[in-house]
């Protein structure tokens, strides 16, 4: 039976089969036999998540475009469909041609979370392809990873042939080209990647290794001349003139964002010290509005959807977003709604949802971040009590009658008066709008626990310990007790912890997450799949701690194990940041702004 | 304002998609076609289209109905089906669409009962035709057939789905072949995988495979009318 066939008698037996039928509207099936090189898409999360993920929409149209070369997809799949997979040997596949995965030519995954490593893993397990780079020969694929978390892919390296820093959209194209000049010439898989090694933006982790002293990270030696000492990301100048996916693939399934999306820009000009994509996604390139209006009636036409989401880090920001937003309703027509998914604490951005707001007055979200100004001066989200209560007051006398407010708990130098902050932030809020509108709105607080990101001002900064983090968490949830109308949720602490040792890990870490695969870590994003134990077991069998990458208070003039991989902003620049925060003072126009 | 009814047949993989699916993809097929829909009133309009009855996921269907409303009654039937279908994924096939009167009861709640015929997957080796007939006739021998399933409110309830199985017979066409005729529609009715599931602890004293797995299902028809006297419903007649 061929692998199309054995999949054909496992639908039935699946929770969800229109997962795995890969012929939803706008899907690209191209002949192998006619293209001159082949690659998937790997996403190491279900397919609801992965299907709204913008940038995978964005190179499978990037690379399809192309007529010799063909992109399909693959998703991590659901327990069920592991297990049949497992139970008959077949291998996983991609969802276009149903083709093993390990008969492609590069094979490359999306890295939007650390928490998904070990599907990474666990893909290549059930792909049949050998899981370390070293193990695998011209028979399998390249192995190739992007995204935000390959800022610092480290505790991955092993597993990896190629990382691609910053944007994909010219970049995996290029890679693909190259895979076809470099066969023609005869190249193996060494030539090869020692060819890519010398090219902006791919990092090649084999050419370099970490050097140790006394269990501690000392830098990292180059083995190769090609490969660079420093590896620079990919920013693709002008958006207007970039590939964008205007017939994207209409899931059938209903996703996360089950709506189109459009990209105001990228890069953001906000410098919130926490924050990693403010770094990652510079320099600010913005879509002009010409391009958008031309992008969204494309948009809607191949799609038939109803509803489009006008994406960025702060897409308030955009310059006469309410002109934009105007212009493109009167272009769409009355049954098309566009909505925001970020709103900034202003009176602004409030009244531009509103003013574009359709049906029910219900929910708006914002994220404070910090229960006090003091905490929000340390994190550059300067923001007063008053804008708070404007912007809340706005809307509530707009009619909107439930906010979410978003905060992090264990941000640098917080104290439990910055927690207690959030909870008389929000009595405060609630005095007020009863006194001055006699609106009694819902709140809901979110508390996320803070994680030190590479090329942040903040990666330096210890995470609180898991057992202070969850005492903070009591506390704040005693404080917001006694408030009527307001609710509470927090995150996972341990599912933090972890995010936090592999965000700022090193290559140590790679037995772990091989270790973790085996033990069945899967889907650890997820609440219903995490295990805190199960990992703190797989690390107590390898005698490694944690809390050596997550707690520890890195020194600015210690090596850092992504010093060699260019975010955009130098270190001497965050370490500049990193001083004000604690002093408690506004940042430089040089962070802020969102170039350098 | 004009009222259209439209016949379709699902096949191949699309039998997997929910009714929640199909009706997604119908709403944003018909929103690419450029077809004047009319929503409905409210804080949250929606399309008014509607489906007769929700299929089960892995049914595949040879004349399924929904109708629907648009804003101008311009639009012949025939431009209507060209549009749409131009629109619709492979293996969504419409099979005719017809002009309705704008008045009088919706699709939905004109249905009361379903024919499907299942064909025998081949996954796994088919049982002689003698034993699938045995067990078809011990099964409607039965006086009462018990299911347990969440009532109203959530509440576990006992329901009796002997009276809603109004035909069944095995035969052989290439492998087994069963067809029957269920209750079905708002005022109740059993899913043709609940009977195939009895059927096969009938056959085999035991819960064996899921149904899905053995058979192929196909809803051939839907039908108005009191058990007794039913009549397939179609465009021209609904």
């Amino acid at each position: 039976m061929s692998l199309d066939k054995e999949l054909q008698a496992l639908l039935p037996r699946v929770q969800k089969p229109a997962r795995y039928l890969g012929n939803e509207w706008n899907v690209v099936i191209k002949d192998h036999a006619q293209a001159a090189v082949r690659a998937v898409l790997a996403f190491p999360d279900l397919y609801e998540v992965g299907m709204s993920n913008l940038g995978l929409q964005i190179l499978y149209a990037a690379v399809n475009s192309r007529p010799e070369m063909l992109l399909e997809r693959a998703f991590a799949p659901a327990a069920d469909m592991e297990a049949l997979l497992r139970e008959r040997g077949l291998p996983l596949f991609a969802l276009e041609s149903k083709k093993p995965l390990r008969d492609f030519d590069l094979l490359g995954f999306s890295l939007q979370y650390e928490l998904s490593y070990t599907n990474v893993l666990n893909m290549l397990d059930l792909a049949q392809i050998p899981l370390y780079a070293n193990a695998r020969d011209e028979r399998y694929p390249l192995v190739a990873a992007g995204g935000p978390c390959a800022f610092n892919p480290e505790p991955l390296a092993p597993f990896i042939d190629i990382f691609l820093l910053g944007d994909g959209e010219e970049a995996l194209p290029e890679l693909l080209a190259e895979l076809i000049a470099l066969r023609s010439r005869g190249a193996g898989r060494r030539g090869t990647l020692l060819a890519l090694a010398a090219l902006p933006g791919f990092y090649i982790p084999q050419f370099y290794r970490p050097l140790y002293r006394g269990g501690s990270f000392q830098g990292i030696e180059r083995l190769e001349s090609a490969a660079p000492p420093v590896v620079a990301k990919r920013t693709v100048p002008d958006l207007d003139g970039a590939v964008f996916p205007t017939a994207p693939i209409v899931p059938y399934l209903e996703v996360v964002h089950d709506r189109g999306v459009l990209e105001l820009f990228r890069g953001c000009s906000r410098g919130c010290r926490f924050c990693q994509a403010g770094v990652i996604y510079r320099p600010v390139r913005r879509r002009s509005p010409e391009t958008l209006q031309k992008l969204a009636c494309e948009t809607l036409q191949a799609t038939g959807y109803d509803e489009v989401s006008l994406a960025s880090l702060s897409s308030s920001d955009y310059p006469h977003i309410d002109a934009l937003i105007s212009d493109l309703s009167a272009a769409a027509g009355e049954r098309v709604r566009f909505s925001l998914p970020s709103l900034r604490l202003d009176s602004f951005s409030v009244g531009l949802a509103d003013r574009f707001h359709r049906g029910r007055r219900g929910s708006l979200t914002f994220a404070p971040e910090a229960g006090t100004e003091r905490l929000r001066r340390v994190i550059n989200k300067n923001i007063s009590r008053e804008d708070i209560f404007a912007a809340i007051g706005a809307a509530v006398a707009a009619g909107w009658q439930a906010f979410k407010l978003y905060f992090m708990i264990g941000l640098p130098t917080e104290t439990h008066d910055d927690i207690e902050g959030i909870a008389r932030l929000c009595r405060e809020l609630l005095d007020h709008l009863r006194r001055a509108y006699g609106k009694k709105p819902r709140l809901t607080v979110s508390a996320s626990v803070f994680v030190p990101k590479p090329h942040t001002p903040f990666q330096w900064e210890p995470q609180l310990p898991l057992g202070e983090v969850e005492r903070r968490q009591r506390l704040l949830a005693q404080a917001l007790k006694p408030l009527r109308g307001v609710g509470f949720n927090w995150h996972e602490a341990g599912a933090s912890f972890l995010e936090a040792v592999f965000a700022r890990g090193d290559r140590r870490l790679a037995p772990v997450l091989e270790l973790a695969q085996r033990r069945g870590c899967r889907f650890d994003g997820w609440s219903e799949f995490f295990s805190l134990e199960r990992w703190l077991s797989v690390f107590r069998e390898l005698e490694l701690d944690p809390a050596d990458w997550a707690y520890r208070r890195y020194t600015h003039e210690e090596p850092l194990p992504w010093d060699h991989l260019a975010a955009g902003v130098p270190k001497a620049v965050l370490v500049r940041e990193h001083r004000r925060a604690l002093a408690e003072e506004a940042a430089e126009n040089r962070f802020e702004g969102g170039q350098s | 304002m004009a009222r259209i009814c439209f016949s379709f047949a699902v096949t191949g993989e699309l039998k997997y998609l929910s009714h929640l699916d199909l009706m997604r993809l119908f709403q944003r097929a018909l929103r690419r076609a450029a077809l004047p829909l009319v929503y409905s009133q409210g804080f949250n309009p929606h399309p008014r289209l509607s489906l007769a009855a929700p299929l089960p996921v892995g049914v595949s269907a040879a004349r399924e109905l929904g109708e629907l409303f648009l804003a101008d009654d311009s639009i012949a039937p025939e431009q209507f089906l060209k549009r749409l279908q131009e629109q619709l994924p492979a293996g969504l096939i419409l099979n005719g669409a017809a002009a309705k009167a704008p008045g009088g009861p919706s699709l939905a709640a004109q249905v009361s009962a379903a024919r499907y015929r299942a064909a025998w997957s081949g996954l796994t080796p088919s049982p002689p035709a003698a034993e699938l007939q045995e067990a078809v006739a011990r099964l409607l021998s039965l006086p009462e057939i018990k299911i347990s399933h969440r009532g109203k409110g959530g509440k576990e309830a006992i329901a009796d789905i002997r009276p809603f199985i109004y035909e069944l017979t095995a035969g052989m066409e290439g492998g087994p072949v069963l067809e029957m005729l269920l209750k079905a529609g708002s005022s109740g009715g059993v899913s043709p995988y609940l009977v195939l599931e009895r059927l096969e602890q009938a056959r085999s004293g035991a819960a064996g495979e899921a149904p899905a797995f053995l058979w192929n299902l196909q809803r051939l028809a839907l039908y108005r009318g009191e058990a007794g006297s039913l009549q397939e419903l179609t465009c021209a007649g609904a």
